[in-house]
């Protein structure tokens, strides 16, 4: 048997946030390397990160499956024979929209809350970007959608640019698992 | 993440591969390669296609009836004999087509194709040999996005951030 002992106070010292702040900002990959590094991203993985990303990707699987519900249902019925069929806004589709506005709505408040927490940090990272831009873009499709009573052009090329972000998005929160 | 690395490690190679395929378009451009099958497109950005789609392999650049050769549509009544009014193109035009198709194939499909698999190979390889280190990393910056969600009363949890870790290893 072997122990090995990780003072992490001493490590982490005062400021408890500092210590995963120094080990995102290094670029020294050999670093990850190291078996007592390792342990201590397990250790903080498992007792509270992996929970919470878990959740956040279920939720957004969620909005997914609503939206991509949703969109199925853009054209109208295909069987009738006209050329542009009107829009159906039955209950279904209000509570498809509610239920995809209330998620965005978690996810952009999540956003918010991380700028005011990093300040000039935020837009550092370009992952933040491919958030807010997602975000943008599904509200200003989805208002089209709401609004209008056909679905325009600009709509539908909004709604393209809105399921590629979620194509990021999905790539981004998939990192929980290895 | 592995898919931006490999990205960064081919993206001047793409950036050649785009100026080879817009000089092969401009070729067939000049040969008035016939468009008629990209409907409105307009026929440099048609042909920008119909190269990329022959880079990729998909060699129906060439109509499958009539190839480079072009035949115009008869007027009714009137009986051509003459190569000239049967065809869009003289003879010339249309062997150099073909000559130009050739040429193409041969770089964009054959040598450039290769080179991007390989590069790209080369950097899934590179990547893949630090695995276990970007996958930390990556967790690394996870945790502390969930860290600066943390107010003082979960800093101070004693299971969040212990004094001590002690890890048990058989030997």
């Amino acid at each position: 048997m072997q122990y090995n002992y990780i003072h992490l106070d001493k490590i982490q010292g005062e400021d408890k946030i500092s210590l995963t702040r120094t080990l995102k900002d290094s670029e020294d990959l050999a670093l990850f390397e190291q078996e007592a590094i390792q342990i201590i991203i397990d250790y903080k993985w498992e007792t509270y990160a992996k929970r919470f990303f878990l959740i956040k990707l279920f939720t957004y699987a969620v909005f997914l499956v609503t939206f991509f519900v949703d969109l199925e249902t853009l054209h109208g019925n295909a069987s009738e024979e006209a050329d542009v069929h009107p829009r159906v806004k039955d209950l279904a589709f209000i509570i498809r929209k509610v239920i995809c506005e209330l998620i965005q709505l978690y996810f952009l408040m999540y956003e918010i809350v991380q700028f005011r927490k990093e300040k000039k940090e935020y837009f550092k990272d370009f992952w933040n970007y491919f958030e807010l831009l997602g975000i943008f873009l599904y509200q200003w499709a989805s208002i089209l959608d709401i609004t209008n009573e056909n679905t325009s052009d600009i709509c539908r090329i909004l709604f393209v640019f809105s399921v590629m972000f979620s194509l990021i998005k999905v790539l981004y929160l998939i990192r929980v698992f290895r | 993440m592995m898919m931006i690395q490999v990205v960064n490690d081919v993206v001047y190679f793409m950036l050649l591969f785009v100026i080879f395929i817009l000089t092969f378009a401009e070729c067939y451009h000049i040969v008035q390669v016939n468009t008629d099958a990209y409907g409105r497109l307009p026929a440099i950005a048609a042909l920008f296609l119909g190269t990329l789609r022959s880079a990729m392999g998909d060699f129906s650049l060439i109509d499958p009836y009539q190839g480079f050769d072009i035949q115009r549509k008869q007027k009714p009544g009137v009986h051509c004999t003459d190569d000239a009014c049967k065809y869009q193109h003289s003879r010339l035009i249309v062997f150099f087509t073909f000559f130009i198709y050739v040429v193409c194939v041969f770089f964009l499909f054959m040598i450039f194709m290769n080179f991007i698999i390989a590069v790209i190979g080369e950097s899934y390889s590179k990547v893949n040999q630090y695995a276990t280190a970007h996958d930390y990393r990556q967790r690394v910056i996870m945790i502390y996005e969930k860290e600066i969600h943390f107010g003082q009363e979960d800093f101070d949890n004693e299971e969040y951030f212990p004094n001590i870790l002690i890890v048990r290893k058989k030997k």
